[in-house]
C-alpha cells in the first residue's frame, strides 16, 4: 500500500511506516524509553531525508509523551514546578537548535551532523544500556550501590535555589534549566525526547525521588517536543503531515500494546537485545559515514 | 480585385501553414502530435505514470517514409532532391527550470564530508529524449548542439564563483540520470506504416511538479524541417496539494495544527485505553 508523502515528495509504503511506528512504540511502552532515538535513525534507513525525518519525529513524541504524562499524572507522578524550569530550559535550547539547524541547511552540511550525532547517542546510550542489562542479570559488577543522601558540595553552593515542594528538595534552579536546555537542543537537531538523558541527571544529580522523575520529564518533552514541532514547520517546513498521521497511529497502538505486555515479557534477555539494537544501529551509521560513497557527489533541489 | 484578394488570402493561408518549418529547403512534410495526458494529478496513491505521445507524419513527398527499426527505405531511384528521404522523429519532454546545488564530499578525519560546491540557477528538472534511430544516424552531433537536443547539450550556468577543478556539470548529469530524471532514449518511437508515429513516456514518483513541455521535430536528412510542442502539467492534487501548500504558505498554522493532531491522537490514545 504505497502512501504519497507531500512534504517528503516520494512514496513509502504505508504499512512498512505503521509497523515501524508500532514496534517502536511497543518498545517504548515496554522500557519507558526508545522513542525518538531508535525511530528517527529507523525513518533515515527507510529513505525518508533527514530534515522531515527530525521534524515529523518530533511531531510524534507529542503524543507518545503525552500519553505517559497523563498515565503518570493519575498517580501523582509529576512534579509541575520542576517540569516548568526544565521547560524554561528546554524553549532556549530549542531556540538555539532551531538556529543551528538552519545554519547546516544553508552549508549542506545537516544530513552530517544528525548522523554524527546520532553515532555517538546512540552510542553513548547502547553501552550504557548493555552494561546495565548485563549488570541486571548478574554477569557483571555487584548490585545496586546505595545513593547517599545529600548532593554533591558543590551542587549545593549553586545560586538561585528554589523549593521544589513535590519532590523535597531545595535546590538551584540552575541544574533543571541547563538540563531542560541541553535536551530542547537535541530535540530540534535531532527529534528525540530527551528523557534517556534527563531520567538519569534528575535521578543521580538532582536526586529526585525516583516515583516523580519519569512523569515530570515526559511533561517537560510534551511542551518541548511541541514547539520544536511548531519551530520546524514554521521555519523549514520539513513536517511531513501524512508520515506523521502514519507514526501516531502505529506509534499510540504499539505504545498501548508494550504497556500491557510490558509486565509479563520485559525480562532481562530483552534489555540486552534492545541495548544490542541500539549498538547495531549506531555501527550502521558510522558505517555510512565512514564507507566511501558510491558516487562523492550529491545534489539538493532548491526550492 | 477579387481576384488578387482570393489569391492574397491563399498566400497568407500558406505562409500561416508554414510557420514551423525550420529549413529553408523547400518543404514536402508536416506534424501533427498529441498525448494522451495533458495533466497529471499527484493523488495519495501516486506510483508513477505513463502518457503515450503519437501523431502523424503528413508527407507530400510520397517517396518520403519514416524508417523503420534503422532500414532505410529507399523506395525509388528519382533524384537525389525529394528521392531517398528519411523522415526521423525525435520527442523532448523537458521540465521547469530548477535551482539546483551539487557538492562534493572529500574525506576528512576518517569521514565524508561536504566540501565544495557549484550553484546552478536554470537547470531542467526533467529531460527525456527519445527517437526512432540512432541519434548518430538522425543528425551530426554538431546540429544537435546547435538546435540544443541531447543531455550533453544542456548547458548549466554556474550562479556561484566558478571552481574549475571538480567536475560538476558531469556530476549533475550523471545524478539527474541516476535518480531517472534526465534520460536518452533512442528507437522507442515505433512507427507504423510510415505515418504513424508513438512512443510511451514513463514518470517515476520523484517527478517535479510545473508546467513540462512536450516537443515534436521531425528531421529530414540531418536536419530539422519541422517541430511543435505540447504542453504537460504535472501537479499535486486533493490532500497532497492542500497539505503541501498550507505548509508553505501558512507555515505557522501548519505547525500549530500539526502539534494540535498529535495532542489529540496522544489523548484519544489514553482515553480509549482506560476505557477498554
Amino acid at each position: 500500500m504505497q502512501v504519497y508523502l507531500p512534504i517528503a515528495e516520494l512514496s513509502v509504503n504505508g504499512l512498512m511506516i505503521l509497523a515501524m511506528g508500532g514496534g517502536v512504540g511497543i518498545l517504548s511502552g515496554m522500557f519507558g524509553v526508545g522513542g525518538g532515538f531508535l525511530m528517527t535513525p529507523l525513518l533515515i534507513f527507510a529513505g525518508i531525508p533527514p530534515t522531515v525525518a527530525v521534524a515529523t519525529e518530533a511531531n510524534q513524541l507529542v503524543a507518545s509523551s503525552l500519553s505517559g504524562t497523563l498515565a503518570h499524572w493519575r498517580k501523582g507522578g509529576v512534579d509541575v514546578k520542576m517540569g516548568l524550569v526544565l521547560l524554561a530550559g528546554g524553549v532556549v535550547g530549542s531556540l538555539l537548535g532551531i538556529l543551528l539547524f538552519g545554519e547546516l541547511r544553508e552549508t549542506g552540511q545537516v544530513d552530517l551532523f544528525i548522523s554524527l550525532c546520532y553515532v555517538v547517542l546512540l552510542g553513548l546510550i547502547g553501552v550504557l544500556m548493555m552494561v546495565d542489562s548485563l549488570r541486571a542479570s548478574g554477569i557483571i559488577g555487584n548490585a545496586e550501590r546505595r545513593r547517599p543522601r545529600a548532593h554533591h558540595l558543590w551542587i549545593s553552593g549553586l545560586p538561585f535555589k528554589l523549593r521544589f515542594r513535590r519532590s523535597r528538595l531545595y535546590i538551584s534552579a540552575l541544574l533543571p534549566l541547563a538540563l531542560g536546555c541541553l535536551v530542547g537542543f537535541l530535540a530540534s537537531i535531532m527529534g528525540v525526547g530527551g528523557g534517556f538523558i534527563m531520567v538519569p541527571v534528575m535521578i543521580y544529580i538532582i536526586r529526585m525521588p525516583t516515583a516523580m522523575v519519569v512523569g515530570t520529564s515526559l511533561f517537560q518533552i510534551v511542551f518541548v517536543t511541541a514547539f520544536v514541532t511548531f519551530l520546524h514547520a514554521a521555519i523549514n517546513q520539513t513536517v511531513d503531515l501524512v508520515l506523521a498521521l502514519l507514526l501516531l497511529l502505529g506509534g499510540v497502538f504499539g505504545a498501548q500494546i508494550g504497556a500491557v505486555y510490558g509486565r509479563r515479557l520485559s525480562g532481562e534477555s530483552l534489555r540486552f537485545l534492545l541495548a544490542g539494537l541500539v549498538l547495531f544501529v549506531c555501527l550502521v551509521l558510522l558505517f555510512s559515514l565512514v564507507y566511501r560513497p558510491d558516487d562523492l557527489f550529491s545534489l539538493q533541489r532548491l526550492p | 480585385m477579387r481576384l488578387f484578394l482570393m489569391r492574397l488570402f491563399f498566400l497568407l493561408l500558406l505562409v500561416g501553414t508554414a510557420y514551423t518549418n525550420l529549413s529553408s529547403k523547400a518543404v514536402a512534410a508536416s506534424l501533427i502530435a498529441d498525448l494522451s495526458e495533458y495533466q497529471i494529478r499527484i493523488e495519495t496513491d501516486f506510483t508513477g505514470a505513463r502518457i503515450y505521445m503519437f501523431g502523424v507524419i503528413d508527407h507530400q513527398d510520397s517517396d518520403a517514409r519514416i524508417a523503420k527499426d534503422g532500414s532505410i527505405d529507399r523506395s525509388s531511384t528519382a533524384s537525389a532532391e525529394n528521392a531517398d528521404a528519411v523522415l526521423d522523429v525525435i520527442i523532448i519532454v523537458r521540465g521547469p527550470p530548477t535551482a539546483i546545488t551539487v557538492r562534493e564530499k572529500q574525506r576528512s578525519f576518517g569521514i565524508w564530508i561536504n566540501r565544495q560546491e557549484a550553484h546552478y540557477s536554470n537547470v531542467p528538472s526533467f529531460y527525456t529524449i527519445a527517437t526512432t534511430r540512432p541519434f548518430d544516424d538522425i543528425a551530426s552531433p554538431e546540429t544537435f548542439h546547435q538546435i540544443g537536443l541531447r543531455i550533453e547539450n544542456l548547458s548549466f550556468a554556474q550562479s556561484n564563483e566558478p571552481s574549475s577543478e571538480p567536475p560538476f556539470p558531469e556530476a549533475l548529469i550523471r545524478l539527474m540520470t541516476a535518480q531517472g530524471l534526465y534520460q536518452e532514449l533512442p528507437q522507442t518511437i515505433t512507427v507504423q506504416d510510415g505515418k504513424l508515429f508513438r512512443t510511451v513516456l514513463d514518470v517515476g514518483t520523484n517527478v517535479p511538479t510545473g508546467r513540462y513541455e512536450a516537443s515534436f521535430y521531425l528531421f529530414r536528412d540531418g536536419e530539422a524541417i519541422v517541430a511543435t510542442t505540447l504542453p504537460i502539467s504535472i501537479e499535486k492534487r486533493g490532500m497532497n496539494w492542500q497539505i503541501y501548500n498550507s505548509a508553505h504558505q501558512s507555515p505557522y498554522l501548519f505547525g500549530l495544527f500539526a502539534v494540535i493532531m498529535a495532542l489529540s491522537i496522544g489523548w484519544l490514545a489514553t482515553f480509549i485505553a482506560r476505557r477498554l
